[in-house]
């Protein structure tokens, strides 16, 4: 494990403190876990210390088993377990569990042009962005059999999309709160 | 039927059935890249595998010896999880960390029958739980604050069921 520590000050500006210790090791380094409680709560300081005690929990399992897993659960069962913790939401984040979730949301392997889509942005967009269309697209189908969209309004869509999504922290609630007060 | 000495990280060897042994992938592949299946008593070191975990195994190997290959999984099908055999469930009955342990050995050691079925199981303690039901199964301790929490709800309910 590497924690770097950079400590901001008015100046002399000072180089990250970086420190170096095996997960072993952390559930004896107090100074380690306060410092880590500190900055990333509680829960990390936890998870960090189960690691290194080399307790099997659900969390703690490698990426890749913990998506082997998910491959047996449906779409809602996945979303209420990455609403159990911020670890586990962030195990449910990843590039690989989004491209997952592709095969399991549209029932398909991913196309090239998918897959160069995903490159440039991510998976999650690509098929937030499939999902949305296809959606469209049956409606479309129920009014009248409509072609598909042309490809280049497709290649539009993510950046629209991720804008809206680079937007959304603005307007976070304690912002809000704020103004309130 | 020729024997093979497979050794636990705590250093007990047990000796299985060699066409046991190879329903591991890991073993068999060393075996054959090796050429460690003639005569010679050789000892396959496990170091990351425990004699109570590693007597699971075999004890689920000896069982299984006779099962046909497990079939190549088709990623789009949302797989059947209650397909688990009621010997597979009574073995099964152990605690959480026992479980995870058979799990990493079944990766380790290449055994796709075995971490299917285990996965599956863990996949049911899952499936169908509302997320506090899942926190007290697993004892997850759940570290949101409650608009955090929605927020999540929301950025994700586009891919939501209904």
């Amino acid at each position: 494990m590497c924690l770097n520590i950079w400590r901001i000050t008015h100046g002399p500006h000072l180089q990250p403190k970086q420190k170096n210790c095996p997960l072993e090791d952390v559930p004896y380094d107090k100074f380690l876990q306060d410092e880590i409680k500190n900055v990333f709560g509680e829960s990390v300081c936890r998870y960090l210390i189960d690691l290194g005690e080399n307790k099997r929990k659900l969390e703690n399992l490698p990426a890749k088993i913990f998506l082997n897993i998910l491959k047996f659960l449906s779409v809602n069962d996945i979303l209420h377990l990455s609403q159990t913790s911020k670890i586990l939401r962030e195990l449910c984040d990843t590039e690989l569990f989004w491209c997952m979730m592709f095969k399991k949301v549209m029932r398909k392997t991913p196309s090239c042009q998918d897959k160069i889509m995903a490159f440039d942005y991510n998976w999650r967009e690509v098929l937030k962005m499939r999902k949305l269309l296809s959606k469209k697209v049956s409606k479309n189908q129920l009014k009248e059999k409509e072609e598909k969209p042309p490809t280049t309004q497709e290649k539009k869509k993510p950046t629209q999309l991720l804008r809206n999504r680079q937007n959304k922290p603005l307007a976070t609630p304690k912002r809000n709160m704020i103004r309130s007060k | 039927m020729p024997n093979i000495k497979l050794q636990s990280s705590d250093g007990e060897t047990f000796e299985v059935d060699v066409e046991i042994a190879k329903c591991s992938v890991t073993i068999k592949t060393m075996l054959e890249d090796l050429g460690m299946d003639d005569e010679e008593e050789e000892v396959v070191p496990l170091p990351n595998v425990n004699s109570a975990i590693l007597r699971k195994v075999i004890q689920w190997a000896t069982y299984h010896k006779d099962d046909p290959p497990p079939p190549e999984d088709d990623e789009n099908k949302e797989k059947r999880t209650d397909d688990i055999s009621s010997w597979d469930a009574d073995f099964l009955k152990v605690d959480q960390g026992t479980l995870f342990e058979l799990i990493l050995a079944a990766n380790y050691l290449d055994i796709k029958g075995l971490l299917d079925v285990t996965c599956k199981t863990v996949a049911n303690m899952i499936k169908g739980k509302a997320p506090e039901e899942i926190r007290k199964t697993f004892n997850i301790k759940n570290d949101f604050t409650a608009s955090k929490k929605s927020r999540f709800v929301e950025e994700n309910e586009w891919c939501e069921e209904k």
